[in-house]
């Protein structure tokens, strides 16, 4: 321990002006020799500087695993990080030493390099421990996701992009999106540390346009299972047939486990109509009319993925199907008058002549591949009113009866010029009101 | 119209699937079915195309003269004009029983402010039944569309068949109206020279009738030349001898040379404008220099097949 005589002359002007020794009768020598003896402690070690942080922080934090288990975690102070914004090797001044600090400086990287200001290392710590998150429960605030980002849920990660995987040497998967469509907390108990909590992921990777592929990630935190399974997505890509790039060749079912997937094939501009977990299949895939329907266990998104990726990958194409039956592949819809167009024919040329038994009913895409299973379909019931007939609803039914077919009148009436066009009516609207005011 | 005519201008429309079939929005789509048939049965569908087609071009609307005005009075009683604040019509709805089922033979009457009873006038007569017994697509008046602007616009859009298929839908064969937008429609056609728009529509025979009447068929004819449609040609100009000279009217055969004579004859018989000349002089010379015998031979053969489509 060294005497420092320090506050020498501070002392002195605390005892002269708060006149505490002359009041008590103190003379004026030995208030100079009272002004020589007040020493601060000041040490460069103690028992706090040879132990470790971690350790020091230990003693006011940890708990037991047995406490834990009682719940007693949750009303110790909880850690804070006294290095914000510090790192070993970098100084306020920001001074940039090639080889402690930055890169051994090569022809590519000789870049000159800016000096910051004390100052501003000083506001930019201040800043940082002024805002840095409170670990109290009660003042963690809910975070706000931009609506057009958010997922499934509010603020959750299920049903978020993660953007696209990352680059693998020269693949930069240009054009690939990823959704992550379930996050599980999932426990195994272990015999020393007893319940060990870790995040299971399940990401599904597509660039819209026919490769697309899924994959299942664990890690101890959420973000970091997503980015673990996104990258494993990416290296596990599948090809999906789409007719005219729109939907599938045929309606298809599929089973895995105890989750059923039954998927229709829809006309342009239907839409994709399905849980939304194959919705986001879909839209990675490309696929953008289709109806599926999910039974069983929908709550197991991975059973759910695997299920619609077989129904998908297993399609058998338009060209597939005429070489396999030597017979034309023939299109009849309403946008073409219903007027036979050839879609596919057998490669080889060798083209049957006729029909040969049933061949005729067989050959019906839409439950040739199905062999007839079709979903539950709800029967749609009529509403309580309408079926007991009661009075209010017939009264309802009455009035409209009155004015049955008023709509298409007024309709055709507008197109006569016999009634002015909605666009007219409220200018005639607006001017009225002008000339009032 | 004669049977002969009919066929002849049936012949000269002849039948365009690809534009039928092309894409065409529909208001409740439905998703397309796919049939999976060998040959035959293909040959069977197409051949069922063919001829709905064809059933399609044959329902021309007629050329008919513009309607004279009603003006029958059945009875006078001016006694009851003190009473009639309005018109009363009547029309007897029970048509499907009857044996009058054409529209014009519909019985229409009106009893006037006036007290007179008189058959209804032809503007009466089609609200009257237009009410009655409704057909799908016509207005109770004629709407917006076919005012002279929307028309012009439609027209510089080059939608001939939709605007002559919605004129068939709206009036009747003989009105004024109708007669008087359809001349303007194919005088346009005319001018611009697009008459291959309408090929394959069943307003295309409509189209060379009124042409050949009129004699401006040249435009036409020179369409054809270029098109190398030199059966097509032949069957024209024998239609135009039979509209103007009935007597010298011939069927004729299909034989290089007197396909070959009446062509030459055509093109030497025109001595008016020399550009028109010139490009018909050009036309044929294409059409030489391919080989009279060639053309001849292959649209007999696309003849044969659509025949052959049409017969099964």
């Amino acid at each position: 321990m060294t005497l420092a005589r320090i506050g020498f002359d501070s002392t002195k002007n605390a005892i002269n002006w708060t006149n505490l020794l002359q009041l008590t009768g103190c003379s004026k020598y030995c208030q100079g020799q009272l002004c020589l003896f007040s020493y601060l402690q000041s040490r460069n070690y103690s028992f706090v500087t040879t132990v470790s942080d971690d350790d020091l922080w230990g003693s006011v934090t940890s708990v037991s695993a047995a406490g834990a288990k009682r719940g007693r975690a949750k009303s110790t102070k909880k850690r804070i990080n006294l290095h914000i914004g510090q790192k070993p090797g970098y100084g306020k001044e920001g001074l940039q030493f090639p080889g402690l600090n930055t890169r051994i400086l090569s022809r590519e990287n000789a870049k000159s390099t800016g000096i910051r200001r004390a100052e501003e290392f000083d506001v930019l710590l201040e800043d940082l421990r002024q805002n840095r998150r409170s670990t109290k429960r009660s003042q963690r605030k809910q975070k706000y996701v931009n609506p057009l980002l958010r997922g499934y849920t509010s603020a959750f990660l299920h049903g978020t992009s993660l953007g696209p995987p990352a680059p693998v040497r020269e693949e930069k998967f240009d054009g690939f999106d990823s959704r992550l469509l379930q996050l599980k907390k999932v426990t195994n108990i272990t015999a020393d540390q007893g319940k060990k909590f870790a995040y299971r992921a399940l990401v599904a990777v597509g660039n819209g346009n026919g490769l697309a592929g899924f994959a299942v990630a664990k890690a101890n935190f959420q973000k970091a299972a997503g980015y673990k399974a996104r990258d494993k997505a990416g290296q596990q890509l599948m090809f999906i047939e789409r007719y005219n790039e729109h939907t599938i060749y045929h309606d298809t079912y599929a089973q895995v486990h105890c989750t059923k997937v039954f998927a229709k094939r829809k006309f342009e501009g239907y839409g994709v109509v399905a849980h939304r977990v194959i919705k986001d299949l879909c839209l990675l895939s490309g696929i953008k009319d289709i109806y599926v329907k999910t039974e069983g266990n929908t709550k197991n998104a991975i059973t759910m993925t695997t299920a619609f990726f077989n129904a998908v990958t297993h399609q058998e194409t338009h060209q597939e199907l005429a070489n396999r039956t030597n017979m034309h592949v023939v299109e009849l819809s309403d946008e073409r008058n219903q007027i036979p167009v050839v879609i596919a024919s057998p490669e080889d040329g060798k083209v049957q002549e006729k029909y040969y038994g049933s061949e005729r009913d067989v050959y019906d895409l839409d439950t040739l591949y199905t062999k007839g299973k079709l979903h539950w379909i709800k029967p749609k019931i009529r509403p309580v009113w309408e079926r007991l007939g009661l009075t209010s609803y017939r009264r309802k039914l009455d009035t409209a009866e009155r004015r049955r077919g008023q709509d298409e009148a007024q309709r055709e009436r507008r197109l006569c010029g016999l009634e002015p066009s909605r666009e007219e009516r409220i200018h005639r609207d607006q001017a009225g009101k002008k000339k009032k005011e | 119209m004669e049977k002969e005519v009919q066929s002849i201008l049936n012949t000269i429309t002849g039948i365009n699937l690809k534009r039928t079939a092309e894409l065409q929005p529909a208001l409740e789509p439905n998703k397309p079915v796919f049939k999976v048939v060998p040959d035959k049965e293909l040959r069977r569908l197409q051949a069922e195309a063919f001829k709905k087609e064809r059933i399609k071009i044959e329902q021309r609307p007629p050329f008919m003269n513009p309607r004279k005005e009603i003006d029958v009075e059945l009875a006078r009683n001016p006694e009851i004009a003190p009473v009639m604040t309005h018109n009363l019509l009547f029309i007897d709805t029970s048509a499907y029983t009857r044996s009058e089922k054409l529209n014009k033979d519909k019985l229409i009457v009106v009893r006037d402010t006036e007290g007179t009873l008189r058959e209804a006038r032809h503007g009466e007569r089609e609200r009257a039944i237009q009410i009655a017994f409704p057909a799908e697509g016509r207005t109770m008046f004629p709407s917006n569309f076919f005012k002279p602007e929307s028309i012009e616009n439609a027209l510089k859009n080059c939608r001939y068949s939709y605007i002559l298929d919605r004129l068939c839908l709206q009036y009747e064969p003989d009105d004024p109206e109708f007669i008087r937008m359809t001349r303007q429609i194919y005088n346009h056609i005319l001018e611009n020279e697009e008459f291959d728009s309408l090929r394959g529509t069943r307003h295309f025979g409509s189209l060379a009738f009124y042409l050949a009447l009129c004699r401006r068929e040249e435009p036409l004819m020179l369409d054809m030349l270029q098109r190398y449609l030199v059966l097509d040609a032949c069957d024209y100009l024998s239609l135009l001898d039979k509209l103007h000279m009935p007597r010298q009217y011939k069927r004729p055969d299909y034989k290089l040379d007197n396909v070959k004579k009446i062509l030459e004859k055509y093109v030497s018989k025109r001595s008016r404008k020399t550009t028109e000349v010139n490009k018909l002089k050009e036309a044929m010379n294409n059409v030489r220099s391919r080989g009279l015998a060639k053309v001849i031979e292959d649209n007999q053969s696309e003849r044969a097949l659509l025949e052959n489509y049409l017969n099964e």
